[in-house]
């Protein structure tokens, strides 16, 4: 039994170790990726911040209810919410932690939304999958899909209305960004 | 000693290694399983009220906010607050939110607990942790499949698997085929 005892909290310390190793490499790049960003400039500088390393503070003003896997927050300018997801070493997001301000560090990320995505999308729902595979993992959020799906509006009319959005861009496809958490702190 | 003997032992202390893990994942099962009814995280329960007498949008604040929580006699904790809308006002709450209509006046509490036990279960069962739990977690997994087959051999004569035993082992493979060939096939 003492030997097990022993046995599990090696384990338990190496499974920690590796955690804290991973916290540390990506703190150790910090200095050379961090860039400061606002909830308010974040649309006009975050094309140029995807893969790198940020810290970002704002209010929490939603928490997922389903899985705690995304927030939401903003800043002054409450018509701009920057969608928050868990990462590795944060497992999920306490539904409590709604109107909290928080820093977060995280990687920006990017779900490039062209045609070969919508098409993907359209199978989906024509396969009738669509209720089965309900938002992508690290694509249009849940929330969004779900707007469209569960609110009524067809999503084939909600593919449609991208398309639309895509060749209103003058570009062959639209970018939707979030940032994928490292660590994060209450501020207030 | 023989083989029969050899399963029991097995068998007994493969249980009572994994008990605890049998109870939570039991217990998130259940909890999940009725995902359409109800939160098996947070317990959130919303109260309705109205509130009159509001001002302009830009004199709202926090002393407003705070004469309308006492004028509602609800005891909740002021945290923050911010215009989710052109006229919602939405107030955050050390227990919930409190979101308002300032047109209407119509206003909806929402209170947010977390819900013990279920909570901490379903944490595990979702594999949140991850990593080491990961590895720990499919070792369960294993037993369990492990305790279901030596199940079938721990008695021997007519209640066992080659008598009644059979017949009842029969219906529980039956009857999630039954779904399947309903609901899926």
């Amino acid at each position: 039994m003492k030997r097990l005892i022993f046995i599990i909290s090696v384990l338990l310390f190496i499974n920690y170790s590796c955690s804290y190793l991973s916290r540390k490499s990506s703190g150790e790049n910090s200095a050379l990726n961090l860039s400061e960003l606002t909830t308010d400039n974040f649309s006009d500088k975050i094309a140029d911040n995807v893969g790198k390393e940020v810290t970002i503070s704002g209010r929490v003003t939603h928490v997922c209810r389903r899985s705690g896997q995304r927030l939401f927050i903003t800043g002054e300018d409450s018509s701009k919410t920057i969608r928050v997801t868990t990462g590795e070493n944060i497992p999920v997001f306490d539904i409590t932690l709604e109107g909290n301000m928080i820093t977060v560090r995280g990687i920006v990320k990017e779900l490039i939304i062209d045609e070969a995505y919508l098409a993907e999308w359209e199978a989906e729902v024509t396969d009738g999958a669509a209720e089965e595979n309900k938002g992508h993992e690290d694509g249009l959020d849940e929330h969004q899909k779900e707007e469209s799906e569960g609110s009524g509006t067809d999503p084939l009319a909600s593919i449609q209305k991208l398309r639309e959005d895509i060749a209103a861009s003058g570009k062959d496809h639209l970018s939707d960004y979030w940032i994928e958490t490292l660590e994060f702190s209450i501020v207030e | 000693m023989n083989i029969r003997n050899w399963i029991r032992i097995l068998h007994r202390d493969t249980g009572y290694i994994f008990f605890g893990m049998c109870i939570v994942y039991g217990l998130s099962g259940i909890a999940l399983n009725h995902l359409d009814d109800w939160n098996p995280d947070y317990v959130i329960t919303h109260k309705s009220f109205s509130v009159s007498d509001i001002p302009d949008k830009d004199a709202i604040g926090k002393d407003w906010i705070l004469s309308v929580i006492s004028g509602a006699d609800l005891d909740v904790n002021y945290r923050s607050h911010y215009f989710s809308g052109a006229n919602t006002l939405k107030v955050f709450l050390k227990e919930g939110a409190i979101t308002v209509d300032i047109k209407s006046g119509e206003a909806q509490l929402e209170q947010i607990k977390r819900r013990p036990v279920f909570r901490e279960v379903n944490f595990l069962h979702y594999n949140k942790p991850k990593k080491l739990w990961t590895w720990f977690s499919d070792i369960f997994a294993v037993s369990l499949i492990f305790l279901a087959s030596t199940g079938l051999f721990m008695v021997k004569g007519k209640k066992g698997i080659t008598g009644r035993g059979a017949w009842l082992t029969l219906l529980g493979i039956i009857i999630p085929l039954i779904f399947l060939f309903i609901y899926l096939w």
